[in-house]
């Protein structure tokens, strides 16, 4: 027993010694993010590094709101992703279901072809997409910056293999009730997919958050745009700030940080939903 | 409506399924589908400054045989991709390590290992360019302490590669633990434990049984992770930033792809830019696949 | 049920929207017309490059609203190394802010494709206003299509605490070549510890490489537009000059000053001394050394030589708002605007008389040695599509003074694509 118990407790220390230690690695850059936001110029320009501001700089962020339009950008990046998000988890499921449920004609090949958008680069679709948004009008607003994004072939497979799994019962008593089937999906079947529905929702929203191409080519106004736009022409803006471009760079990312720590289980599932892709 | 469907017993959807699926059909339509036509006749097209376009016939795929960026973009998406593909078996590692049974403070790591993959690629490009600083940064700083000179790792061509490919392994580990962790739990115990009867021991279990029952999950890993390398523009662009003496040298595919479309306003030669990363991920994909049968175990 | 309606709306607003787009064609009148009304209620965009001049362009758009309180102006700042990329894509997109900034390199571009306004008609705009050579730089076949907003010209800025500290007297004249490679290695020998560079180095055309190849009795582009300089003797000389003190150790790397901009060496106290442009004055005005700073005359070589350049306000030509536009435009040309932005320090005023006011505005920094220097001062070098060799500079200047021997064959390079691009214009 003795002896056993040696075996195992002595690799345990070690797994946590290195996983602790790796764990540290990852998280490094944004620790030293957060340092260097509450630093002065100076100390962050120091050699050696000084690895803690002598007295935090708090000032840093409210800055951040004098030398870029930050809150117009905060706001147009949570608009830009809640419209995607809903759009997405809207139209997604609908398709879905129709794939997974419903028979009509030539239903094998269209949703051949839905998938096959996965396969092709981002690339092909952005210089005519620019193009059509400009025709629309809908250069520099949310609806331009959103607009492709609602449509997700990726969502729409994830929804279909979703109702696959579903037990056909469900539908089957409420068809014979005589409801539609926009009734079957909207009362039944929409409200059991909230796992399949929040991997969406989890995957979209990061996408879409951390986008930069395409609000870079449609946004082309600062206070039109999106944090992540924004954060790429704050170098060579002015004078580089360096403390305050970590303290603007924090505050883009700690909403989604944020809700990753509160969502953890939901969100890792969405992530690992994304392995199906492919 | 539903009375009087005629073809009841072949369609009992009726015109359901065009209510269904029309609104994500339009966008796809619109977004997706003539774009890819777009984009294949635009490739014929020559552009003025200002989006005029004329007809070009193939001068643009002309142009890419004797463009000498092309062969550097391809080398350099390739060595990234490479890189990145570097962090699979640090992601087996990882995920093994974490996914051992009743292992406490798992749910700490997590955390840990996992913030990267939430976080803006424009927002850590910005600190890992203050931690790569030739000067005042801290990889050189540590180097120093080694007693290394470390090299301007932003603004010269190879290091500004290798900098930028670290933080993209760096970004890609979270994705590649999760999905790996998935595979490990789908491995069923019994066979650890009939693994322990024959008196392996855990390294050898690690190589006998977690190795290759997580085949499939390496595989499928591979793939996206080299579709995300090859995608490679973000990181490259935040982190070098413009005007760097070192971005002729160290531009990925993509950059070109931006850079020619939007800098130098070239959208036919774009084009074809675009088509030609379609066409490397197309024959990576397919390699991938036919060399799977040499590797990968399907039960 | 909401979402219910939600959806079909959306669907409906997809589809009516993308009939919509298909045949909306704006018409927009060419003619510039009247200004407009003082009461008139609209919204304009206005784009500039340099956010150190953000307050006084502001302090501007106050001013008009005087005249005019219901035209809203949205201020957009992008910085200068984005800028032109920006204002090309708007441009495609039919999107361009409703006036905006512009240089002389850019200009030709634009107003050769008819996406600048034709000013001749403008009311309130009188050419005579503005020195002829900056009026000439905004001239298009004749027309007006640019208002000269300011003009600048090159000058030394140093730090005389450094100096001092190194043992050395501050520049009162314009210093030689050598006076200044000497100043700049004592200090980075005395300072250099404390990470402090003698000068700020960098690749800046404008402000360093242009003049010196002057200096050095040299042409960036010879005077029929037809061939590059940048493989004469004198270019080649000019660029050993710099590539020396490199080497030496005395001035910062070009992957140093790649990732430290010179004007942050110098604004944070890094650097002694800075050649570089009056712009810098708005920013160096709140700088953690701004006590120490000062400005001499250029430095000089077998010649001295200045480059003079100015900005010019431009309005779209395909902008909704052209009477809004063209009032702001109007305004921004006036004698009142160019005084606003000269007492900010922001910018050394167009305006013929003007500049006294802008002298004054930041005495210690003896801004006089800019206007003094624009009396002698050359010409920006350009051409029909100066921006097309400005990338090919932008792209072989860092091999030029890389360090790895190639300072003759990719100056060589430069001038020979240069050549291409220039046979290409005529």
């Amino acid at each position: 027993m003795s002896e056993r118990k040696h075996r195992t407790v002595r690799p345990r220390r070690i797994t946590h010694l290195v996983l602790m230690l790796g764990g540290l690695l990852m998280v490094f850059p944004f620790l030293w993010q957060l340092s260097m936001s509450l630093s002065t110029q100076a100390e962050v320009t120091s050699v050696p590094p000084t690895w803690l501001p002598s007295e935090p700089q708090w000032g840093n962020y409210p800055a951040v709101f004098e030398q870029v339009p930050f809150l117009n950008q905060f706001l147009t990046t949570v608009a830009v992703t809640v419209a995607r998000v809903v759009g997405q988890l809207l139209l997604c499921a609908l398709a879905g279901y129709a794939f997974a449920r419903m028979t009509f004609p030539g239903k094998n090949v269209l949703f051949a072809l839905v998938l096959s958008i996965l396969m092709v680069p981002y690339q092909i679709y952005l210089i005519p997409q620019y193009d059509i948004i400009q025709e629309l009008g809908w250069l520099n607003t949310v609806a331009g910056i959103a607009a492709p994004g609602i449509f997700s072939a990726f969502g729409t497979f994830l929804m279909r293999q979703h109702y696959m799994g579903m037990p056909r019962s469900l539908e089957e008593a409420a068809r014979l009730d005589g409801a539609s089937p926009w009734r079957t999906f909207w009362q039944i079947m929409f409200p059991l997919s909230g796992p399949a529905l929040s991997a969406v929702a989890i995957l979209t929203a990061l996408a879409s958050w951390n986008d930069l191409m395409w609000p870079l080519i449609v946004a082309t106004y600062d206070d039109r745009t999106t944090l992540a736009v924004g954060l790429s022409t704050l170098q060579g803006q002015f004078t580089t700030d360096y403390p305050v471009m970590m303290a603007a760079s924090f505050m883009a990312m700690l909403p989604l940080m944020i809700l990753f720590i509160v969502l953890q289980r939901h969100v890792v599932a969405g992530l690992a939903h994304s392995g199906m892709k492919g | 409506m539903n009375h009087d469907a005629p073809r009841r017993h072949r369609s009992r959807d009726g015109a359901w399924p065009l209510v269904f699926l029309a609104p994500l059909m339009i966008g796809v339509i619109v977004f997706y589908f003539w774009p890819i036509l777009a984009t294949f006749l635009n490739s014929f097209s020559s552009f003025g400054p200002f989006g005029d376009r004329s007809f070009a016939g193939l001068e643009n795929y002309r142009t890419m045989l004797t463009d000498s960026f092309i062969p550097r973009a391809v080398l350099n998406t390739a060595v990234y991709t490479a890189i990145v593909l570097l962090g699979i078996p640090i992601a087996v590692g990882v995920a093994s390590l974490m996914n051992q049974k009743g292992l406490r403070l798992s749910r700490f790591y997590q955390v840990l290992f996992f913030l990267p993959a939430v976080s803006m690629p424009v927002a850590v490009a910005l600190v890992w360019r203050m931690i790569f600083n030739q000067e005042f940064g801290v990889v050189n700083w540590a180097l120093g302490l080694l007693g290394i000179e470390g090299p301007y790792w932003i603004t010269s061509p190879w290091w500004a590669l290798l900098a930028v490919s670290i933080v993209g392994l760096w970004a890609s580990l979270p994705l590649a633990i999760i999905i790996l962790s998935a595979g490990l739990q789908g491995i069923p115990s019994e066979l650890y434990e009939a693994a322990q009867l024959d008196g392996a021991g855990s390294l050898q279990q690690f190589r006998s049984v977690t190795v290759p029952l997580l085949t499939p999950s390496i595989f499928f890993l591979s793939i996206i992770t080299a579709i995300n390398g090859f995608q490679l523009f973000d990181l490259l662009f935040a982190m070098m930033g413009q005007a760097n003496p070192a971005m002729a040298d160290t531009q990925s595919l993509v950059y070109l792809f931006y850079s020619e479309a939007f800098r130098q306003n070239d959208q036919g030669y774009a084009s074809v830019i675009a088509l030609l990363i379609l066409l490397i991920i197309g024959v990576f994909t397919l390699l991938q696949f036919r060399m799977q049968r040499k590797w990968v175990h399907y039960e | 049920m909401a979402s219910r309606r939600a959806f079909l709306g959306l669907a409906g607003a997809v589809t009516a929207t993308a009939l919509a787009g298909c045949a909306r064609e704006p018409e927009i009148d060419p003619a510039i017309g009247p200004l407009a009304e003082p009461g008139l209620k609209d919204e304009i965009t206005f784009g500039i490059w340099d956010k150190a001049q953000e307050p006084a362009m502001l302090q501007i758009v106050d001013a008009f609203h005087e005249h005019y309180p219901d035209i809203g102006v949205t201020i957009s700042t992008t910085a200068f190394g984005p800028y032109f990329e920006r204002l090309r894509i708007q441009a495609q997109g039919d999107d361009l802010p409703d006036v905006f900034w512009i240089n002389g390199p850019n200009f030709e571009l634009y107003a050769s494709y008819g996406m600048l306004q034709d000013l001749s008609e403008l009311e309130g705009f009188d050419p005579e206003n503005y020195p002829p050579n900056l009026v000439e730089l905004y001239t298009h076949e004749g027309a007006p299509y640019a208002i000269p907003k300011d003009f600048d010209t090159i000058a030394l800025w140093f730090n005389r605490d450094l100096l001092h500290r190194a043992g050395l007297d501050e520049p009162t004249d314009s210093w030689s070549w050598d006076e200044y490679r000497e100043a700049s290695g004592a200090v980075t020998r005395a300072l250099g510890a404390e990470q402090i560079w003698g000068n700020a180095g960098g690749l800046a055309n404008q402000a360093l490489i242009y003049p010196l190849i002057m200096q050095a009795g040299g042409y960036v582009i010879s005077e029929d537009k037809t061939a590059s300089g940048y493989d004469s003797p004198e270019a080649l000389e000019a660029f050993r000059f710099l590539d020396g003190m490199i080497r030496d150790g005395i001035a910062p790397d070009v992957r140093y000053t790649a990732e430290n901009q010179p004007k942050d060496l110098f604004n944070n106290g890094r650097a002694a001394l800075y050649p570089s442009g009056n712009w810098e004055a708005a920013l160096l005005q709140d700088s953690p050394v701004r006590d120490h700073l000062g400005v001499a005359p250029m430095i000089h070589g077998a010649e001295e030589a200045n480059v003079i350049h100015g900005i010019g306000v431009a309005m779209s030509a395909r902008s909704r708002h052209k009477p809004a536009a063209s009032a702001f435009l109007a305004f921004l040309g006036s004698e009142q605007a160019h005084r606003i932005q000269a007492e900010a320090g922001a910018a050394n005023p167009a305006f013929i008389g003007t500049n006294e006011t802008y002298v004054e505005a930041i005495p210690e920094f003896s801004l006089d040695v800019f206007v003094d220097a624009a009396e002698t001062a050359r010409t920006y070098p350009a051409s029909e599509n100066t921006s097309a060799w400005l990338q090919l500079e932008e792209l072989l200047y860092p091999k030029i003074l890389g360090g790895d021997g190639q300072l003759e064959s990719a100056a060589e390079e430069l001038a020979t694509r240069m050549d291409g691009v220039l046979a290409d214009e005529s």
